[in-house]
């Protein structure tokens, strides 16, 4: 072997389609501890450790067979003497033959992990630390608010815990759906048979009773059943009426249509649009995202983006001649 | 649920001249397109169906329900509504690593839908257990199942799409540019944790349909005494040893392993 190949920076092995070992450098072997003639001709996966030998022939050598090359794989060695060695490998496969780096990453590992933990932490907050006393705060201002010899600035101050704790129950559960898309892989849907027609008309009717002075126009078209998740449909609803109701031009209406067709369900939430504030359309969708009259963390459209794609659907935007418009799209589930 | 609905669910392409089907079961780790060395040899003769397991490559993924696939027969019930959505009869079934206990459940369910089972490094149980030899302990399986969580959900290279130039091979590069094995990561998080745990040693027994087991040498994931153990325990089953090394004959011996499947069809 060339001896600048032998001693390069990195593990490097290669072997033919039956796995077969036909050459190592020395910084491998040094890795692992085994001597050149204990690991030539024998199987890459004397390399690897039992976890890493299952993703080798489940993941690995499949995709470098189909796609001629893979990086960025992490994985496992098992040394010699049983210690294990994160790597991360890099391959090319040619003409039978498949070249392969290792990159030792025992400290990004340990970075890695402390992220994963984080991330599990801000899930575990989020999810139940800050939802519980949340709830309390709400329930009471709830019912002090009943109390009939609470003095007028007594109901102000307790109208005002209340919508305070509701404004920030809702950033809590914006930033696990947040949480969830990004580190776990998305929101997670449960598909119900539901109706979206109600769901539509008790959002709408909600939000009237939260802004009063604005109007929101309602029209549904066409039998709306079908199998989706409702509350997150609901979630879909509130964020894109909310969202307008947002960023409207001065007193002009939000139009909401729910159109419930054979093959899809359309739901297209419309506003004159702030003239002062243009959106792209195509960056609408990306989190902490604050237009200036956004009350929330800049989250909402994000979330609706993860939860129409956890559905099979789409969502749009679109900006012309002065009208905002948002169509998020359900396919029919059966 | 239709039959246009479960086809466009699993994404079920269908080639080949042939009526007699040939429905071929991706195993854990990657989709259909894992068959095409394979499968385009069968078009001649037969009707030669490859489909994706929900969460994988160009299903609906929207469709997963993690309460029918919490075991390996929610699974079968894909394979057998496949079966019923194409009206097939007399299928010959393909299933490699742990598709070849979900046809091995799905024949069990329905025998008549079966002519004849082809199963590729098939394995009922994984883990070690007293005289059991599966090939794995318990810790060798978490160890999997880290790693799997480090390369979904850590690095980010992995199973995003490679857009690569492949002189030696033109045709390939056009679709190279969707990803091969496209995954779900919680999906294939949860079928790794339903393969790898699973039992189904009590069910071999149950099978009538006639099997073929194809066994690699140095198979780390179903080793040669799972193998042997399987042809034991299903009456009327054969089994063939490979020259082929590893798990995945059909990506890397794909000639021996076509001429097995061949032979054993006649």
């Amino acid at each position: 072997m060339d001896e600048r190949l032998d001693s390069l920076p990195c593990g490097f092995v290669s072997f033919t389609d039956d796995g077969a070992i036909v050459a190592v450098n020395q910084t491998l072997l040094d890795l692992v501890g085994y001597a050149r003639a204990e690991v030539e001709g024998r199987h890459v996966e004397t390399l690897l450790s039992p976890g890493g030998r299952v993703f080798y022939q489940t993941h690995f050598y499949p995709l470098l067979k189909m796609q001629g090359q893979i990086g960025e794989i992490y994985l496992v060695l098992r040394a010699r003497d049983e210690r294990v060695i994160p790597v991360l490998a890099y391959a090319t496969h040619r003409e039978g033959r498949n070249d392969c780096i290792f990159i030792q990453v025992t400290s990004r590992e340990r970075y890695q992990d402390e992220i994963a933990r984080a991330r599990e932490l801000v899930i575990g907050i989020l999810g139940h630390d800050l939802r519980v006393p949340l709830t309390s705060v709400t329930l009471g201002a709830e019912t002090l608010l009943r109390h009939e010899q609470l003095s007028q600035e007594g109901q102000e101050i307790a109208l005002s815990v209340l919508a305070s704790a509701r404004r920030a129950a809702r950033m809590t559960t914006d930033l696990l759906d947040f949480a969830r898309a990004r580190f776990a892989g998305g929101i997670p849907i449960q598909p119900r048979p539901c109706d979206l027609r109600q769901v539509a008309e008790k959002i709408v009717a909600e939000l009237r009773t939260i802004h009063p002075h604005v109007p929101i126009e309602l029209s549904i078209e066409g039998d709306c059943r079908g199998v989706w998740d409702a509350d997150r449909a609901a979630q879909v609803v509130a964020n894109l009426t909310g969202n307008a109701i947002d960023h409207r031009h001065g007193e002009t209406p939000v139009v909401v249509r729910l159109l419930c067709e054979e093959a899809s369900v359309v739901l297209e939430v419309g506003n004159v649009a702030d003239t002062a504030a243009q959106p792209d359309p195509d960056q609408l969708f990306s989190p902490f995202r604050l237009g200036p009259a956004s009350s929330g963390l800049g989250l909402g459209l994000f979330i609706v983006r993860e939860i129409m794609e956890a559905h099979g659907g789409s969502v749009k935007a679109t900006n012309a001649a002065g009208e905002f418009r948002v169509r998020a799209t359900w396919p029919r589930g059966t | 649920m239709n039959a246009a609905d479960i086809i466009r669910r699993h994404h079920v392409v269908i080639d080949g001249r042939g009526t007699r089907a040939m429905l071929f079961a991706h195993g854990f780790g990657c989709d259909q397109s894992m068959w095409r060395f394979v499968a385009p040899a069968f078009r001649d003769d037969y009707k030669v169906i490859t489909f994706d397991y929900v969460g994988w490559g160009r299903s609906d993924r929207s469709q997963y329900d993690p309460e029918r696939y919490r075991d390996l027969d929610g699974y079968a019930d894909d394979v057998l509504e496949i079966c019923e959505a194409l009206e097939l009869r007399n299928v010959i079934f393909v299933g490699h690593s742990v598709s070849a206990m979900v046809g091995v459940l799905a024949a069990i369910r329905e025998p008549d839908r079966f002519a004849k089972l082809i199963l590729i490094g098939p394995s009922p149980r994984y883990i070690n257990e007293g005289e059991y030899v599966g090939g794995f302990e318990r810790a060798d399986i978490e160890g999997l199942l880290q790693m799997m969580d480090k390369n979904f959900l850590g690095w980010a290279g992995f199973l995003a799409p490679v857009v690569m130039k492949n002189p030696d091979r033109p045709e390939l590069t056009r679709e190279l540019e969707e990803s091969f094995c496209s995954t779900d990561p919680r999906v294939a998080r949860r079928f790794a944790e339903v393969t790898f745990f699973a039992d189904n040693r009590a069910d071999l027994a149950e099978l009538t349909v006639p099997a073929l087991v194809l066994q690699c040498a140095d198979d780390a994931i179903a080793p040669e005494r799972v193998g042997d153990f399987v042809h034991q325990h299903l009456a009327g089953s054969e089994l063939r040893r490979l020259a082929a090394t590893g798990h995945c004959p059909h990506v890397s011996h794909p000639e021996e392993t076509i001429a097995a499947i061949r032979e054993y069809l006649g």
